[in-house]
């Protein structure tokens, strides 16, 4: 089903789930979970996100949903990375209609977010892929700032209107220093969370980033820490 | 880091080998002193007519200083002399040492050549042989002495005159008398006693010089490595740690 390399490419459900690295992203996704008021935000969106790039920031952030659906959270994850999308093929599934059609689309309703939604194999886990519209750099930038909102309130109305539980919306975007393209999803999702690769990510990128989001009024709720 | 260790370990064999070498060579790391006491001076001859005791005794001690100082008794000849010697003293050898005594490579002249050293007080001449075994410092000492008492005036081969060139009077040649014999070989630190505390240094210098490099890598490292480290940048609270991903062998199962 899903595609990968070993190790870096390996989603949650390829690991017995009493393993030290699967009860790991449960436990991230229990601390995300009681950090999150449900009362006031029943559509919870929330980034995940690494200062710089490093192999394995996307699959940290399927691995969260993955734990978040299993754990009973009706779950969307949207691939917002323009540099390297593929979360669709992680997960087996076809290169369909995405965030891309939704960007440069006319209106952005439920039913538009809804019929760009995958179901993955993961019961309670629906992929938003990137797309299959290309979409010049610059223009990605342009479209976030414009409409990225429009299609986050779409997701949270599909989501109430499919869902009787709070539902996450989980995006997955390029690294910070990377692209202004993190900085604009963190001004509109409800959390922040910074993926810190240990032995990788450097303390000056780690302050560059935080600087970066703290000028994009982003709420930089934690940090999860990887390969430690 | 990886180079560091590898740095560090190539030193380490290094002083391993060069300390095996020390140990396995004979010699090296402890050997034996035998020292024989000469003394050097003009032959008594009845048919001088030299009247200037104190022209002999100034001679003597210039004798004595060139045999100390000179090329003579590290010379191939005198060597060859010395190892023939040795071979010619068989009974003494065996009388103090017993038979088949270790007396070394006593038949290699270069190697008798450097064992020996001698040093002089007026015409006193101290000759110290410092060989890898006790009957071969005995024997090249006993030997030594022999060799100087009967052929000194073919190394010292001078003629002593205190007149006109055109004298026809006999003139005295120098000679060489054992004052005291080859003394009981004793142990003494060999020549290189001190490789072994040098190879050491070297080891905790490296060692240290390793740590400090290894401890400024350190410090000159900025990527993060623990909870605490990001915590103390970012100010920010860890919601999760989150290990290496295991090999894909020890999964459950591949989709």
């Amino acid at each position: 089903m899903g595609t990968h390399s070993p190790e870096q490419g390996a989603l949650l459900t390829d690991y017995d789930t009493n393993s030290a690295y699967s009860r790991a992203y449960y436990t991230v996704y229990t601390n995300i979970r009681f950090d999150w008021n449900s009362e006031q935000s029943r559509q919870h969106a929330i980034l995940l996100v690494a200062p710089d790039s490093f192999p394995g920031q996307a699959i940290a952030a399927a691995n969260v949903a993955i734990a978040a659906a299993q754990s009973g959270t009706p779950t969307i994850l949207v691939d917002a990375d323009l540099a390297t999308p593929g979360l669709d093929q992680r997960f087996g599934l076809e290169a369909r209609a995405g965030l891309s059609e939704l960007l440069t689309g006319q209106s952005i309703t439920s039913q538009a977010v809804s019929e760009c939604l995958s179901e993955t194999f993961v019961p309670g886990l629906r992929l938003l892929g990137m797309g299959k519209k290309i979409i010049q750099a610059y223009e990605m930038s342009r479209l976030l700032g414009g409409k990225l909102s429009d299609v986050l309130a779409g997701t949270r109305q599909y989501l109430a209107a499919s869902e009787s539980k709070p539902g996450l919306i989980i995006f997955s975007s390029p690294a910070v220093l990377a692209s202004i393209d993190a900085s604009q999803i963190s001004a509109v999702v409800d959390q922040t969370f910074l993926l810190i690769a240990a032995g990788h990510t450097t303390r000056t990128q780690a302050r560059k980033a935080q600087e970066q989001l703290q000028r994009a009024h982003a709420q930089l709720a934690g940090i999860i820490l990887l390969n430690v | 880091m990886w180079v560091i260790l590898l740095v560090l370990g190539i030193i380490a064999l290094y002083v391993g080998y060069q300390y095996y070498t020390l140990l396995k060579t004979p010699g090296a790391l402890k050997a034996y002193q035998s020292t024989v006491t000469m003394q050097i001076g003009l032959q008594a001859n009845a048919n001088s007519s030299d009247q200037y005791y104190s022209d002999y005794v100034t001679t003597s001690e210039a004798l004595a200083d060139e045999l100390v100082t000179g090329p003579i008794l590290s010379s191939p000849e005198f060597a060859t002399q010395v190892s023939h010697q040795i071979q010619a003293d068989t009974d003494q050898i065996t009388q103090h040492y017993g038979a088949g005594a270790n007396l070394g490579d006593w038949q290699n002249p270069a190697a008798i050549g450097s064992a020996i050293s001698a040093t002089r007080t007026h015409s006193l001449v101290m000759v110290n042989v410092v060989w890898s075994t006790p009957a071969g410092a005995w024997a090249i000492a006993n030997a030594v002495g022999e060799v100087s008492a009967t052929q000194m005036n073919s190394y010292l081969d001078y003629e002593v005159r205190n007149g006109s060139s055109n004298s026809q009077s006999a003139h005295p040649l120098a000679s060489a008398k054992v004052i005291s014999a080859a003394s009981t070989a004793a142990l003494v630190p060999g020549p290189s006693a001190n490789r072994p505390t040098l190879l050491l240094t070297l080891l905790i210098v490296a060692l240290v010089l390793g740590i400090a490099l290894a401890m400024l890598m350190e410090y000159l490292d900025d990527r993060i490595w623990s909870k605490e480290a990001v915590v103390q940048v970012l100010q920010v609270p860890v919601f999760g740690e989150v290990p290496r991903a295991p090999s894909i062998g020890k999964t459950r199962h591949i989709r």
